[in-house]
């Protein structure tokens, strides 16, 4: 199943949280992902997660004031090893 | 929003020169601390012209790119320095003790891209933090030091109007 993440400037491409949507489908991804200041949202990741060992579904909280969250989030314990990466990409403009 | 479709995946590689001997023995020297499965070694480097910057990582190349996905040189985001202008590697003054560091990374991210947690002082007061993909170099309450620190509570205040969030700090990549 396809997984994506939204990186960029002291957010890494790599980390537990990840989403099941599609980003361009939110009306302010910022805001439903609850994107915290720090990540500059300029790349998106997509990958396959292949082990779902220990993934809890849940959905993001703000992480800045304002936000509403709410959106689908999936943390996946060590996803280096449990998500082939299947591109990253810049986005413009950023999320 | 258009996508530009160029892949990271396929950056090419960056040429980092190798720890000398000096800089290896003293990096043996900093306790590192561990993140998807890549090791950090927050630290205070002095480099060639005489400038110090305490709040610097040094991160082995190869590791670096599979978790950060771009060269901080090629990040406007990011701030690095050469490893090649490092003449002393020391302990910073401005690190998170390393367990509590160890701690928050093992807690896991909380959400995407950022850490929120509050840190415990011996005196039993409280200081909430949200930072990046790196925790290490944080400001302290006037008056504490780092090892004024006793404990930290993962993913704990997150709604504090005073929460602080992580200082300025550099990379500095150096290959196997």
């Amino acid at each position: 199943m396809g997984r994506s993440r939204v990186w960029g400037g002291e957010s890494p491409l790599y980390g537990p949280s990840w989403t099941l949507d599609n980003p361009f489908t939110a009306r302010n991804y910022r805001s439903e992902a609850g994107l915290p200041i720090s990540n500059s949202g300029e790349y998106l990741a997509f990958g396959q997660l292949i082990d779902e060992t220990g993934v809890i579904y849940t959905h993001a909280k703000p992480a800045e004031y304002g936000q509403t969250g709410g959106w689908q989030e999936v943390i996946v314990p060590d996803p280096r090893q449990q998500i082939r990466l299947i591109y990253t990409t810049k986005v413009t403009p950023p999320f | 929003m258009i996508l530009k479709m160029k892949s990271l995946i396929d950056s090419p590689k960056r040429f980092y020169s190798r720890l000398t001997e000096k800089q290896r023995l003293q990096l043996q020297l900093i306790r590192p601390v561990r993140s998807l499965d890549t090791l950090y070694y927050p630290c205070s480097v002095t480099l060639s012209d005489g400038s110090k910057k305490d709040r610097t990582y040094i991160v082995c190349a190869e590791e670096y790119i599979k978790v950060w996905g771009i060269w901080p040189e090629e990040d406007k985001h990011k701030k690095s320095i050469l490893i090649d202008y490092v003449i002393e590697i020391q302990e910073s003054d401005f690190r998170l003790p390393p367990q509590i560091a160890q701690k928050i990374y093992d807690g896991g991210e909380s959400g995407m891209g950022y850490y929120i947690f509050t840190l415990i002082f011996n005196d039993g007061s409280k200081q909430a933090y949200i930072t990046g993909g790196a925790v290490d170099f944080i400001p302290l309450p006037i008056g504490m030091v780092m090892n004024d620190i006793a404990d930290v509570d993962l993913h704990v205040g997150r709604d504090d109007p005073m929460r602080m969030r992580s200082l300025d700090y550099y990379w500095c990549l150096y290959s196997k």
